[in-house]
């Protein structure tokens, strides 16, 4: 097979928020240029002002922007960029989409779209993988006829085979939407029904088919690598037990618990899925480690996944760099076959905490607000990829992920103390984020011996005994911080005295008198930056405003670097 | 000064008053009817449902750092003998103020406070006023409990409207469902009433904490 390499000079990044910024970074340690797309949402997101060029594709909604495959094609050509990197969800995993940007030219930074469409379809991937004697989770391998709820009654039989509980699954589904538990014989017509009803309405695909569902199991995946000369190889796997509702909320690297041996058959089960599908470039192969030790195939990714950063920090790695070389039409570098060879015994310990606008005490519903307050973590072995920053404002318009916490150390012990130093270092103001999950989880014996199912959340997660103590502190805590500001201004200042809202000598605000004043000066001396923040009322806003506004830059327009 | 004893209620809080001091864990207790407190102590009421009440006296022997709030670690004047003091491990609190808003009382504060990663408002007002007021408000013999305005929980789209003004609804009746993340939920009653307004109607894009429906 002869090998073209095609250097890239200039790649559009097809998303937002982490994932986008991750992206245009690299592109720059690269030497490539960077194109941003952006809706009208994200004016002044993080991504748009760090990318060399940006293009507006449309109004808020996902449907008219960034998942508007047409509209980003054309944002393509009017930057002149020759590469699309999709990020992770949007446009990532749809073959027609990969096979537009093939027919217009431009290099599609994934597998191709064959390989999309292949694996796209869980039950072809299913078949295949059984094919290569990957052992799948038990379950049917053709849709279930769901026509009428006579039909999926047929299904009986099929499903007393598989065993109960078991899951219904959308074959087109992804991100825990067209999934269901079902218990009991009687209930599964209708979750049939329902399941292909949601499947249709989200991926337009209504096939659904039967799954056992694993009691106690554990979520791993492999983290894949392809090149165009066919060789695959496995980085290391990730143990992504820790969920809510199929999502993930915490990973690490590795899958604590395996051995060696454990480790290098599950990559090569990775690797042989992959195979069969002649996976070009990254990939990830999900399994179910049941409490047994048996490991069942689930799935393949066919993307970056969010969690790919804990991989990058135990091998050594730079996923993205390497996504690049390979859509050049590079071969795998020596760097990432040295990580591959090494990857069944790893000699550090990752994790990674999603930090989302989600209320942890309100079943993990999104929140939305405007952050006063976003102060990273630093030191050793602390990574964060964020999207947003101080002054930002959280919509409900698109995935609440707001930033990854990721830290880095030579064992899990060191690594969990690591991520609670960082933990209580990351401080964030005006929205309610899943911190206090994490924090709870970082302290939690039961997470520290790893005993890990993805029921860990449901059956372990309490939040109300927590809260209620963390109000408790709160009330004495916002006290004691006024009385702090009354303190050095003298007496407590009623509202209307000579005193309320003055400024005390020593620069720091004499908070109480001006809080009871109902005065922005409230704000004012060493909490300044919190109240520039907001982004509403008073001379440090307005400030904010006009850099911001000076800082905007026309769309399509490229600026120098 | 009562033993040092933390506090870990399940709940949020009860609605009743207790006190504590400034920079210390504990000490507190209901507060007796006819005692008001000192002249100098602040009233912070955390805004969750039911709300906490604190009053908080200023007993500080020292100042706290002045933008970490109550760093109790730092403050402790009363170390646990058994071991580690629970509170002493705790990250310590991070306060915000908030920015006025228009019809805010006068002589009352606002502030967020983040503990642990929760994020809460506090209002503050000094605490023998609030406690005059209500005092006032008790003797005038109003047993107002006022009507009851039912808020948006989270952010989404108003699906379906259940309830029209006048009518007469049960404790835990159907009001309104939001759809929000391709999932519906619905808002439920509170408390038992006649329905006073009915703020919302569907397609309409509510923020979290918007008003929905007043119950009378």
């Amino acid at each position: 097979m002869t090998v073209v390499t095609r250097p890239l000079r200039r790649v559009l990044v097809a998303n937002r928020g982490e994932i986008a910024l991750r992206i245009i970074r690299a592109c720059r340690e690269m030497g490539l240029e960077s194109v941003a797309v952006y809706s009208d949402a994200d004016l002044h997101a993080r991504h748009v002002r760090a990318a060399d060029m940006a293009v507006r594709l449309g109004p808020p909604p996902a449907t008219e922007s960034y998942l508007r495959a047409d509209a980003v094609l054309e944002a393509a050509r009017r930057s002149g960029a020759d590469a699309i990197h999709p990020g992770y969800g949007f446009l990532s995993e749809r073959a027609p989409f990969a096979a537009a940007c093939e027919a217009a030219g431009i290099t599609f930074v994934g597998p191709a779209s064959e390989t999309l469409a292949g694996l796209g379809d869980k039950l072809a991937a299913r078949r295949a993988a059984r094919e290569v004697g990957v052992p799948i989770v038990p379950g049917t391998l053709e849709p279930a006829p769901v026509s009428s709820l006579e039909s999926a009654a047929s299904v009986l039989d099929v499903a007393e085979g598989v065993g109960w509980p078991l899951m219904v699954k959308a074959s087109a589904g992804g991100g825990g939407r067209g999934m269901r538990r079902v218990d009991r014989p009687e209930d599964l017509a209708a979750a049939l029904v329902a399941a292909s009803r949601e499947a249709e309405a989200a991926f337009g695909d209504g096939a659904v088919y039967l799954e056992r569902y694993v009691e106690g199991a554990r979520h791993v995946e492999v983290q894949l690598l392809g090149d165009v000369d066919g060789t695959i190889v496995a980085l290391g796997e990730r143990d992504c037990s820790v969920q809510r509702r199929h999502q993930k909320l915490v990973e690490e690297a590795p899958a604590p618990g395996l051995g060696e041996d454990a480790r290098r058959r599950l990559h090569g089960l990775g690797v042989a899925v992959a195979r069969a599908f002649g996976l070009r470039n990254a990939a990830t192969a999900e399994f179910l480690l049941a409490p047994d030790g048996s490991t069942w195939f689930l799935e393949v990714n066919t993307r970056l996944q969010v969690e790919h950063g804990v991989t990058e920090l135990v091998a050594g790695v730079d996923i993205v760099h390497e996504q690049l070389r390979i859509a050049e039409g590079r071969p795998l570098s020596s760097e990432v076959r040295e990580a591959a060879a090494r990857a069944a015994s790893p000699r550090a310990h990752a994790i990674e905490v999603r930090v989302s606008a989600e209320d942890p005490a309100n079943s993990f519903l999104p929140t939305s607000g405007t952050i006063s307050r976003w102060r990273e973590p630093g030191g050793p072995g602390v990574r964060v990829d964020a999207g947003v920053g101080e002054g930002d404002t959280v919509a409900t318009h698109y995935d609440p992920l707001l930033a990854k916490l990721l830290v880095v150390a030579t064992d899990r012990p060191a690594a969990l103390a690591r991520l609670r130093r960082a933990l209580g270092e990351f401080e964030i103001g005006g929205i309610q984020t899943t911190m206090p999950f994490h924090g709870w989880l970082a302290a939690d014996p039961a997470f520290a011996e790893a005993r890990l199912s993805t029921s860990f959340v449901a059956e372990r997660w309490d939040p109300r005994p927590l809260r209620g103590e963390a109000a408790q502190r709160a009330a004495r805590a916002a006290a004691a911080w006024a009385m702090a500001g009354t303190a050095r201004s003298g007496a407590l200042a009623e509202p209307g005295s000579p005193r309320a809202g003055r400024p005390s000598d020593d620069g720091t605000s004499a908070r109480w008198a001006a809080l009871a004043a109902g005065s922005a000066a409230a704000g004012s001396g060493s909490l300044s930056g919190a109240a520039t923040g907001r982004g509403d009322g008073g001379e440090g806003p307005a400030a904010a405003m006009s850099w911001r506004q000076a800082g905007r830059r026309d769309a399509t327009r490229p600026w120098g670097r | 000064m009562e033993p040092m004893k933390p506090v870990r209620p399940d709940e949020p809080g009860d609605g009743t008053v207790t006190r504590a001091s400034a920079f210390a864990d504990g000490g507190s207790g209901t507060i007796p009817p006819r005692d008001l407190p000192g002249p100098d102590a602040i009233r912070a009421t955390v805004e969750t449902d039911p709300p906490v009440v604190v009053d908080v006296e200023p007993t500080a022997p020292d100042t706290p750092h002045p933008e970490l709030g109550a760093n109790m670690a730092a403050a402790d004047p009363d170390p646990d003998p058994g071991g580690v003091h629970e509170e002493s491990r705790a990250r310590p609190g991070l306060v915000l103020p908030v920015p006025p808003s228009r019809g805010q009382s006068p002589g009352v504060g606002r502030v967020e406070v983040v503990i642990d990663g929760w994020r809460f408002e506090v209002t503050l007002e000094p605490a023998r006023r609030a406690a005059l007021r209500e005092r006032a408000r008790r003797t005038a013999g109003a047993s107002v409990s006022g009507p009851r305005v039912v808020r948006a929980p989270l952010p989404g789209r108003i699906a379906r409207v259940f309830v029209a003004a006048g009518d007469e609804v049960e404790a835990g009746a159907r009001l309104c469902s939001l759809e929000a993340m391709k999932m519906e939920n619905e808002i439920l009653a509170p408390a038992a009433g006649t329905i006073e307004r009915v703020g919302v109607e569907p397609g309409v894009r509510v923020e979290q904490g918007d008003e929905l429906v007043v119950i009378g």
